[in-house]
């Protein structure tokens, strides 16, 4: 069954006059997809969150949600349903309060008042933050921001969310936090987009990559197929996870069978090799 | 840092409806300067003091350190209204020379007491909203008496952007600090020179983002926010009519 939510073809961008950041770029999104953008730093990845959302208007190409294209006038459909937690979270967050700033979102939106203030409780529910609703976001640790930085989103209730590097610059508790939102929002039948550079994270919890490299889509498929393709991962810089590694080792000195399913984190590898040496 | 928003957001009296603080304040700042009274002045400036540091939680010494600086103002302002020269003696005579007297009179005296008293009475009625009531709130009262949406919103941005800016500096000279930049006078001017034009640009690239991520948000040229009533109780406004009345009273009765 294909559901498809997202279409772009032939997208072109560039800043100014300079040179290309979006060099055609073909995607196709479906609906619940799990999806992680790799690639070095200027390989375009920002550029494509911003166009995906409607923020940027490409030089080029198309962008479909749910087949209906997108032009000027339905712009704001498309803002609607993708939302973006940004890299940053002091360059997104706006008001002066943690209730205020999650409320931002729906209020543009025109959604009642009421509707608004259950949206913002239980997005702040969501993201552990109840009781910190009069907060001032100058006052919050960098944790606290991140997670008000997704509850502003998350309570815009979009179809599809892009997070631009969440991982930058969270400690690995929040990161493990962050890990539990994803999956959360994945069982809400959410489609995430997450652009990284930590490809175990991304081997972890992805099912299928993108890779840009010079502002080209070089690779998009399954994540293991992505990285099992030495040329893509030397053209965009990539190392393979740590626990691919460890398993090919294993499989090539015999511990592991050929066609054993890479384990995606250690207690996976645990289980598979507790379940090896059971026999 | 410790700054009066810190303490506005550690107040004790922060749940209380900022209309309802807003209105005692500005009521009893009129009474105060409107009334011009001795006893007037007195008894707002313990009231309201007793109000900030009871009610409000905040501790005696924070608030002596926030009155000082107005109060050296208000001291510079006065010697001038206090002290008389002339060429004859007068009043209490404090030095002499070059044929002239600098005096000060007793009605000089008693009338500069006054106005220290009105000004720091009308102060701490001012302290007594702003210790005790973040700037967004007192945004939203503004709001509420109609001030122009743009300036509503400037001010929002304005509020968010003092903190980014200032930690934005503050991680910009550390990283100054830690290669020499501010070793000596020189370079230290130097180095403040070139931080300062490097906000600015980085100000301008931060609202560059700051404008994607909003309309990412949907935002499409109105700023909206959505901010939590807090409820008025009838004792509050009981306890706030009252207190003007025995302002008044005092008014009429004390001379």
């Amino acid at each position: 069954m294909e559901d498809v939510l997202l279409k772009a073809e032939g997208i072109r961008y560039s800043y100014g006059q300079e040179k290309e950041a979006l060099k055609g770029i073909d995607l196709t999104v479906q609906r619940g997809e799990k999806v992680a953008v790799l690639g070095s730093n200027g390989a375009g990845k920002s550029t494509l969150f911003l166009t995906l959302n409607g923020v940027l208007t490409p030089d080029g190409g198309k962008i479909a949600y749910k087949g209906k294209e997108i032009g000027r006038k339905n712009i704001q459909e498309l803002r609607k349903n993708v939302g973006i937690v940004f890299q940053d979270a002091d360059n997104q967050i706006i008001a002066s309060t943690v209730f205020s700033e999650v409320s931002f979102g729906p209020m543009n939106l025109r959604l009642p008042k009421e509707e608004v203030k259950k949206r913002v409780h239980s997005a702040l529910a969501a993201m552990n933050l109840t009781g910190m609703e009069e907060r001032p976001p100058h006052y919050l640790s960098g944790g606290e921001k991140k997670r008000v930085s997704i509850a502003d989103i998350i309570a815009m209730e979009p179809e599809m969310i892009l997070f631009d590097e969440p991982t930058a610059s969270l400690d690995p508790v929040n990161v493990v936090m962050l890990k539990e939102v994803l999956d959360e929002l994945s069982d809400l039948g959410k489609t995430l987009l997450i652009s990284t550079h930590d490809v175990d994270f991304a081997f972890q919890w992805a099912e299928r990559a993108l890779v840009f490299s010079g502002g080209r889509l070089i690779a998009d498929g399954p994540i293991r197929e992505v990285f099992d393709s030495p040329a893509v991962l030397e053209e965009a810089n990539l190392r393979k996870p740590v626990i691919l590694e460890v398993f090919e080792s294993l499989v090539r000195h015999g511990v592991l069978q050929k066609d054993a399913i890479c384990p995606r984190h250690a207690k996976e590898l645990e289980a598979m090799l507790a379940a090896v040496s059971g026999k | 840092m410790e700054t009066i928003d810190h303490y506005a957001y550690a107040s004790r009296m922060r749940g209380i409806n900022p209309q309802l603080k807003a209105a005692v304040a500005m009521g009893t700042l009129i009474l105060c300067i409107g009334a011009d009274r001795f006893w007037v002045s007195v008894t707002v400036l313990l009231t309201m003091s007793a109000v900030i540091l009871w009610g409000g939680g905040l501790t005696f010494l924070k608030y002596i350190n926030l009155l000082k600086i107005p109060l050296g103002f208000l001291i510079l302002g006065t010697v001038a209204i206090v002290i008389e020269i002339s060429s004859r003696p007068f009043g209490y005579v404090l030095f002499h020379g070059f044929g002239h007297y600098v005096w000060v009179s007793k009605e000089g005296g008693v009338t500069a007491l006054k106005l220290v008293l009105k000004a720091i009475g009308a102060l701490s009625a001012m302290y007594m909203l702003v210790l005790s009531t973040p700037a967004s709130e007192i945004i939203g009262v503004l709001k509420d008496l109609r001030v122009p949406k743009l300036i509503i919103e400037l001010m929002h941005m304005i509020y968010r952007f003092i903190f980014v800016m200032t930690d934005t500096q503050r991680l910009m000279k550390q990283a100054a600090v830690s290669r020499l930049g501010y070793q000596d006078f020189k370079t230290s001017c130097r180095t403040f020179g070139s931080s300062a034009g490097n906000l600015f640009v980085v100000s301008l690239k931060r609202a560059g983002t700051y404008y994607d991520a909003m309309t990412a948000r949907c935002y499409d040229g109105e700023l909206l926010f959505l901010s939590e009533e807090k409820g008025v109780r009838p004792w509050q406004v009981m306890a706030a009519l009252s207190y003007f009345l025995i302002l008044i009273l005092i008014y009429i009765l004390v001379p």
